[in-house]
């Protein structure tokens, strides 16, 4: 029986970094925000704009910037939230996997002395102590994230712009149910004008499918039916045959991925994995230059297109649920999956150990089951590049758990770079 | 013609006497107005793109259920709200361009209009 305590779950690394993708996130929208209301006044002043139009086209614009703006603070205290998390994370792993550590030595040993168990003992209450905080501190940040997303509903008001979101019966919706906007033949409700119903970015958060649209609708501004049977899909309204008469339709926003493509009745049952976006894809937005070839990218995943060389933190979800992520691929690199790790904790032979189990042979796992959901990639080898850190006992540790980590997978090639010790 | 420029302060006070006040406006500015709301637009999308799959993946990493659920939460409540955003910048967008064409369609009718005027009006009978 082993007497461990269980490592808490979770990647402080990553949540780290993730939070100051968030921060720039939030400053970005800020940004834009200012934009707004920049390009609002300079609209009018170089239209020689006057009148009541005028006066209405600023008030929204105005209020469009201020809300957009706004949303730079939550976005912020999320991150701060987050990274405050994340080092309590990191510390309960340290001490757990300090303290089983001991508790192992202890168990080998036998007969330990004095000294080592009283060593255990004071361990094992920081670990026990560390998980307490760790818990205490998911709670805290679990508060603050509820408190600062909610805010961002109230942050256009009652202004221009604000009233007319909230006049927007499917905008504040997380999805569609049938119905809402009548169903295919009725007309278009005088309400929604015939504006764009509902828009779901190419990396949607567990989008619904609505309602299959019927291929002889016409009206140009359906993409492709949507199979009932491909989850995440994006959500576009059935469009009523008899729309003519003048009624104006946003144009749809971009949609990338498989399924546009989709060609239900050539029988093409649509991509073998699920969601998964097969060689081939073009699309628009993060992953695609300007003429919708894919192209090098940040934090792209495999829902949107198949990696390619020079993609980093290319994420990959499980091909039948995408609310699931297998891992993240740091770096693709002349064909091989390279894994980037820093070790920056103390380096006794069992910290170093420890710190193998934890960090890299996991992903190694990751890395491999992730493998088959990148198309063109199923084969790749794997890469470990530990950027800091290496020293000389460390890079043993390594070489000896990627050594065996190998003959547990055969046919799988796996390198290890070091960087600096 | 390239920049069409509409005085309907003239219109008020000569032509068009129910309209409450009169304005001015550059149609083609309007126009260009119209696509700056347009690129603004797409920044919104994709800064909510990579915001929602920032939250996302930050729940996929947290290793706390309570915490990756209001980070879940999180990443659908900045879907509505970039939503909202993003609509609310097709409409600036679409009403623009509409504004547009409608200003520059009264150009040409005020200019048929003075067309008129100039036949058969004061200046047709001084010149007739």
């Amino acid at each position: 029986m082993s007497a461990g305590l269980p490592v808490p779950g979770g990647d402080p690394a990553q949540l780290q970094s993730l939070a100051d993708e968030l921060e720039v996130l939030g400053i970005e929208t800020g940004n834009l925000g200012g934009s707004t209301r920049q390009t609002g006044t300079s609209i009018v002043e170089s239209s020689d704009w006057t009148g009541d139009g005028a006066t209405s086209f600023s008030g929204f614009a105005e209020n469009l910037g201020q809300g957009v703006s706004g949303a730079e603070g939550p976005f912020s205290n999320m991150a701060s939230a987050v990274r405050e998390y994340a080092g309590y994370l990191t510390t309960a792993q340290q001490k757990v996997q300090a303290y089983n550590s001991l508790a192992e030595t202890i168990q080998t040993n036998g007969s330990p002395g004095g000294a080592l168990l009283a060593d255990a003992e004071n361990a094992g209450q920081a670990a026990m102590s560390a998980v307490q905080d760790l818990n205490d501190a998911g709670t805290r940040a679990a508060a603050t994230v509820t408190s600062e997303s909610d805010s961002l509903q109230g942050l256009f008001g009652s202004g221009p712009a604000g009233s007319w979101i909230s006049s927007q019966p499917a905008l504040g919706t997380d999805f569609l149910p049938p119905g809402v906007f009548g169903q295919p033949g009725d007309p278009i409700p005088p309400e929604s004008g015939g504006d764009i119903i509902d828009w779901i970015p190419p990396d949607p958060v567990g989008g619904k499918i609505i309602d299959p649209v019927p291929p002889d609708i016409g009206g140009g501004s359906i993409i492709d039916p949507v199979p009932p049977d491909i989850g995440g899909g994006s959500i576009i309204d059935p469009v009523p045959p008899d729309i003519g008469g003048g009624a104006e339709i946003y144009p749809l926003p971009p949609v990338t991925g498989p399924l546009i493509n989709y060609d239900r009745e050539s029988g093409d049952e649509g991509p073998a994995q699920g969601g998964v976006a097969q060689p081939g894809t073009t699309g628009t937005g993060p992953g695609f230059d300007s003429e919708g070839q894919p192209t090098p990218d940040d934090n792209v995943n495999n829902y949107i297109r198949p990696p390619v060389e020079g993609d980093t933190n290319y994420q990959v979800f499980d091909p039948n649920d995408k609310g699931i992520t297998i891992t993240d691929i740091d770096k693709v690199n002349n064909g091989t999956l390279i894994e980037e790790k820093s070790f920056t904790g103390a380096n006794t032979q069992a910290q170093n150990e420890a710190w193998v189990q934890r960090q890299i042979v996991p992903k190694l796992d990751k890395y491999v089951e992730a493998r088959q959901y990148m198309p063109g990639y199923e084969n790749a080898p794997l890469g470990v590049d530990l950027t800091e850190g290496a020293n000389p006992q460390l890079q043993q540790a390594v070489t000896q758990a990627v050594d065996n980590w190998k003959q547990a997978h055969p046919g799988v090639p796996v390198t290890v770079q070091w960087g600096n010790p | 013609m390239d920049v069409q420029y509409l005085s309907l302060t003239f219109l008020h006070s000569e032509q068009v006497g129910r309209m409450s006040q009169g304005f001015t406006v550059k149609a083609s500015g309007l126009d260009t107005g119209s696509q700056d709301m347009a690129g603004l637009q797409e920044r919104c999308q994709l800064i909510a793109e990579y915001a929602m799959a920032t939250l996302t993946a930050m729940a996929g990493s947290a290793g706390h259920a309570g915490l990756a659920s209001a980070l879940n939460g999180a990443s659908g409540k900045s879907r509505r709200w970039y939503t909202g955003a993003w609509a609310a910048y097709g409409h600036a967008s679409q009403s623009l361009s509409a504004s547009s064409k409608t200003y520059s369609g009264a150009d040409q009718g005020v200019a048929n209009q003075v067309s008129s005027v100039g036949r058969d009006g004061l200046f047709g009978k001084l010149h007739g």
